[in-house]
């Protein structure tokens, strides 16, 4: 059997495995503490005598994620689902748009010292900057320079919709993902840009943008799968304090509310929803790579 | 050729450096500083406003507290990066030199790998922290969500050394196992552990930031409350606030995150998240750095960069001796007072050997003692008191106490003799209070029935009678016995306190009451304990404790005798009354059809002979001599016990040692020795010269650890700090105390005001007390700015 066949067949047993361990421990685990309300100001009126807001025996009156939004856990789930779906395909795209754009164009400037370092460094810094603080950037940025006179914004700086809602928590959830698919991509083709048959193409006078395209890129492609895959598994990593900074009502704010109410079964659910989105990152990641990195495991 | 990135990242480097080794002593204040109030500027402060880079709600220094929290957040992260790293490596050597362990560690890491590590740690913390989060128990969160990812790097490289022909050589000619791993693969190792090692900080600070963002922080918590700081309370600014004890990022952002406040108060999480994405942009670049200077070199070999972390070390290294710690002379005001602690005989003559300005606040007052036995007489049988009263008596040696407190007063009356059986009423069961708040269930039960509720069936034990101008033979209710049936196990809800059965007697108009107690045979007079240094809850006797806290002021009250069962049963054995099944606990199926009081035919005369003397009492006051009257004074106030006429030994030797350390360094502190029966009036008039502007109210000194309590909570971080500086054994004060119930403490009103006592763990707390009161005047004499001029 070729070792991608046994990297793809490892991905349904880890999530498989994921699963178990979850169930075993998740509910012994929410046993011991009491429930809490992760954000203020939503609660559980199982009552018909409202209590008042924040208070803490509001969140024992929770059973699960479904009695705070009051709707059936399946449609919440999957509409869950589709939510962090549109930021993680969203950021994919931009990821592999502007990060190759990027990333191709540090290798192309590669003679010329700060425009190519500047790539490097500012997608360098990027990629090391924590994704809430983008957020927490972000929506800063939106309320201060974006108000206008009539107390109008920019753009909406939290809240759901698949408007200019997506804009902020995309940004702050793709800017991982185009730092390393630009960095990697610069790598592998300063590399490639000096092998001897770019060279030759140079020399036999063919346009830079044919051998780019032709002779140069089909040898990055790896690559840049390469550090979408990673890329792609801080975004997921940072899904659940993104949703939780802009509301946005996705897989990851589910699992923290679960988390909260203690609801065992709407946190497995959610887990195991980012944990195949991990693995299967890995995989994408793991199979572009030499394979000595995933070797005979 | 010198690398640029390799310079570039030396910067970041020493910054980051410095961060963690000086932190709070380069930021321009204390995290224990607080500006409640400046002018009409809300709180938190602005950038500019106060401090250049804003304050927080309780009005500190945001950049002082990031400077203050570095230490802490960057050692959490340093030391969780590296343990990540070390598991890889260890895990990954183990797996490639005993294979059967490949196996399970790849599974493992495998499903370590999967789980969304924010969430992990959550929910793992959230499972294992009760109260505070350990810094090892963090380190080990972030060890357990995140050895996974070095791990399967170091792996794939030691697998690829393994197959490389220099391995294959080695192999050939011989070379051990550990000579070819030290010698020939570990420099290959090192470059991508060191990429490794920074990729790791960055992901256990993001971790750290983002725990935080979700409320989960290092370290203890303290509710502070600066509204009894201020002068001018606005409607607006929050009061209160949560602190963490140890200054740290993620708590800065816990402590801050709602969404309202990106819109009033962004500054406050601006500069705390700033300062993770600066450090992990550092962090970055200095991985950025390392990668590429050692992609071709063997570290082993390149001296020129060892050479230049050594000399960054020892930079920082000097650097630290340049700067001391922020007012570190104030430690040898606190050695010296220690210094100083040695027994003294008497507060006065310690004050005088200090060379201190004594003077003696005397007060006339006035005070209701006993005459005589007091005596209980019904038709001609008749029991008295014990007169004198003997000082600690045996049990079951007194059957007769009278007693003078509150509204029970001495002198005769003889009057009809009324049987208010327990004096239940149960329309106010429900209102019966312990602790003036909750409604009381009994110290067994904090969780059982109501008293109330058991309640609701019984009869009003004073709907048939009338007790006014009437002597009232009440039965104390012991309460009910409220196991469910078939237990084995009793539930005790306890009868209301004895002052309420007697008071609710005579709010009713009785004019003597004859209180019946199964207990009193069985109280001690004083708290004692069945280990030494410990302090036990024991039956302290409540008559003795009411005539303590709450003495008549008049010889013409109502007089009041507690008896117990045996006494009782002597007066009324003629009556055909027979008390037995009120002297014990009810249970859930006692049912009382009607209510056993009545009017017993008969009059008794209840008889408690007193007189009001005129006695003087003194509280000694001295100052250390030759301070202008100007300077703002620190004064250490120290009740004397009400039973005792001098002041407890503990306390005699700390404010000896203080009189003596402080005396001679000249630092404006005022020391009262004083009598509780006096009052603070006497004293306040006494030293309406001097500006006081801070007191120490120094309590009983029976444990071994200190304990803080204020009611101006800016002042509660900074005694924690004082007596972590002072080496004190303290406990950390958790929260700020109720201005009204702090208010029975505090002596001098609107000044502000810390109590110090010690009742906790055995030990002596003597040194301890004076080190930390001679720190603060050190402070005091350095100008820390906390401190009130």
């Amino acid at each position: 059997m070729s070792p991608t066949v046994r990297r793809l067949i490892r991905v349904p047993f880890a999530i498989a495995g994921v699963w178990i361990v979850l169930l075993a421990a998740v509910p012994n685990l929410m046993a011991r503490y009491p429930a809490y309300l992760v954000r203020p100001g939503i609660s559980c009126t199982r009552s018909s005598t409202p209590l008042p807001l924040g208070q803490a025996a509001l969140a024992e009156n929770c059973r699960s994620v479904a009695d705070l939004y009051r709707i059936p856990f399946l449609d919440l789930f999957v509409d869950a689902m589709f939510r962090s779906l549109a930021l993680l395909v969203g950021a994919a795209v931009l990821a592999l748009a502007l990060g190759t754009f990027l990333g191709i164009l540090a290798a192309l400037w590669r003679r010329r010292a700060f425009a190519s370092g500047g790539i490097v460094g500012v997608t360098t810094v990027l990629a090391a900057v924590p994704a809430f603080f983008v957020a927490y950037f972000l929506q800063i940025a939106v309320i201060v320079v974006g108000a206008s006179a009539t107390g109008g914004r920019l753009l909406p700086v939290y809240g759901f919709g698949y408007d200019e809602h997506l804009v902020l928590p995309l940004l702050s959830i793709s800017l991982p993902a185009i730092a390393y698919t630009a960095q990697l991509t610069a790598t592998r083709m300063q590399d490639v840009l000096d092998a001897d048959f770019v060279t030759t193409a140079n020399a036999k006078g063919l346009s830079t943008s044919w051998i780019v395209v032709v002779h140069v890129l089909p040898h990055i492609r790896p690559v840049v799968f390469e550090a979408l895959g990673s890329g792609l598994r801080v975004s997921v990593a940072s899904l659940p304090i993104v949703e939780f900074l802009f509301l946005w009502r996705g897989i990851g704010q589910l699992a923290l509310e679960a988390i909260g109410v203690r609801d065992a079964a709407g946190f497995i659910f959610s887990a195991v929803v980012l944990a195949g989105l991990f693995v299967t990152l890995s995989a994408v990641a793991d199979l572009s790579r030499p394979r000595a990195l995933y070797g005979d495991a | 050729m010198i690398d640029r990135m390799s310079v570039l990242a030396i910067a970041p480097l020493a910054a980051l450096l410095c961060l963690v080794l000086f932190g709070e002593r380069i930021a321009p204040h204390q995290a224990v500083y607080f500006v409640v109030e400046h002018g009409s500027d809300p709180r938190p402060y602005e950038p500019g406003v106060v401090f250049p880079f804003g304050s927080d709600v309780l009005g500190r220094d945001l950049f002082s507290l990031v400077l203050a929290g570095a230490p802490a957040t960057l050692k959490i992260v340093l030391l969780a990066g590296l343990a990540r790293v070390l598991a890889g490596v260890l895990i990954a050597a183990l797996g490639s030199w005993w294979r059967p362990t490949r196996l399970l560690a790849e599974t493992v890491a495998e499903l370590t790998a999967a789980f969304p590590a924010t969430l992990v740690a959550l929910i793992v913390l959230k499972a294992f922290v009760k109260t505070d989060t350990s810094v090892l128990v963090f380190i080990g969160a972030l060890l357990a969500v995140g050895w996974a990812g070095p791990y399967r790097v170091i792996r794939a490289e030691i697998d690829r050394l393994a197959q490389a022909p220099f391995t294959l050589g080695a192999h050939a000619v011989g070379v051990g196992r550990w000579r070819l791993a030290w010698r020939h693969q570990l420099s290959h190792l090192a470059p991508v552990i060191a990429m490794n090692l920074s990729q790791q900080v960055v992901a256990s600070l993001v971790l750290v930031a983002e725990l935080g963002v979700l409320g989960i922080f290092v370290g203890p918590t303290r509710s502070i409350n600066i509204l009894e700081s201020q002068t001018v309370v606005r409607v607006g600014p929050p009061m209160s606030a949560l602190v963490t004890d140890m200054p740290e990022w993620g708590a800065m952002l816990a402590t801050s995150r709602t969404v309202e406040a990106l819109w009033t108060t962004r500054w406050v999480i601006f500069i705390p998240g700033l300062a993770f994405a600066l450090t992990a942009a550092a962090v970055g670049i200095i991985g950025f750095a390392l990668a590429r200077r050692y992609a071709r070199r063997d570290v082993l070999e390149d001296r020129r960069g060892a050479s230049a972390l050594v000399l960054i070390a020892v930079t920082v290294l000097i650097a630290s001796s340049l700067i001391p710690e922020r007012y570190a002379e104030a430690r040898d005001w606190s050695t010296a007072g220690r210094k100083e602690l040695r027994s003294s005989i008497g507060v006065a003559g310690a004050f005088e050997e200090a060379g201190l300005r004594t003077y003696v606040v005397a007060r006339e007052i006035s005070k209701v003692v006993r005459t005589g036995p007091a005596t209980v007489t019904v038709e001609n049988l008749a029991v008295a008191e014990a007169y004198p009263r003997p000082s600690d008596p045996e049990p079951n040696t007194i059957h007769v106490q009278s007693v003078l407190a509150a509204e029970a007063g001495g002198g005769v009356f003889q009057g009809p003799l009324v049987f208010a059986a327990r004096g239940i009423v149960p329309s106010e069961t429900a209102g019966l209070v312990r602790g003036f708040t909750q409604p009381y269930r009994g110290p067994g039960s904090p969780t059982g029935p109501h008293l109330a509720g058991l309640l609701e069936t019984y009869p009003d034990d004073y709907a048939g009678i009338d007790v006014r101008g009437k002597v009232v033979l009440l039965v104390r209710f012991m309460g009910i016995d409220a196991r469910e049936p078939g237990s084995a196990t009793a539930n005790y809800v306890d009868g209301p306190a004895v002052e309420v059965s007697i008071a609710d007697a005579i709010r009713r108009g009785a004019a003597a009451v004859i209180f019946v107690d199964p207990m009193l045979g069985s109280y001690t007079d004083t708290e004692r304990s069945a280990f030494p240094g410990l302090r036990a809850s024991g039956l302290l006797n409540p008559y003795l404790s009411m005539e303590r806290e709450f003495p008549t002021a008049s010889v013409s009250r109502v007089p009041v005798v507690v008896l117990d069962p045996l006494a009782a049963r002597s007066l009324v054995a003629p009556l055909d009354l027979d008390l037995s099944p009120f002297l014990r606990h009810d249970t859930r199926d006692t049912r009382w059809d009607r209510s056993p009081s009545r009017g017993l035919g008969l009059s008794a005369r209840v008889e408690v002979p007193v007189r009001t003397d005129t006695v003087s009492v003194s509280s000694v006051v001295a100052e250390v001599p030759d301070i202008p009257d100007e300077v703002g004074r620190v004064a250490v106030w120290a009740p004397r016990n009400p039973d005792s006429v001098q002041l407890d030994a503990a306390r005699t030797d700390v404010l000896g040692a203080l009189a003596r350390a402080l005396a001679a360094r000249k630092a404006p502190f005022i020391f009262i020795d004083f009598d509780p029966h006096s009052d603070t009036m006497a004293v306040r008039e006494a030293l309406k010269d001097r500006r006081i502007v801070l007191v120490i109210v120094l309590q009983e000194l029976h444990g071994g650890v200190l304990r803080f309590e204020s009611a101006n909570g800016d002042l509660i971080p900074a005694f924690d700090l004082y007596a972590e500086k002072s080496a004190a054994r303290y406990e950390i004060t958790r929260q700020t105390a109720k201005i009204e119930s702090f208010s029975a403490v505090a002596p001098l009103p609107g000044i502000r005001t810390v109590a110090i006592r010690a009742d906790a763990a055995p030990g002596d707390a003597r040194a301890d007390a004076v080190a930390v009161i001679a720190y603060v005047a050190g402070r005091l004499a350095l100008g820390a700015p906390e401190l009130p001029r």
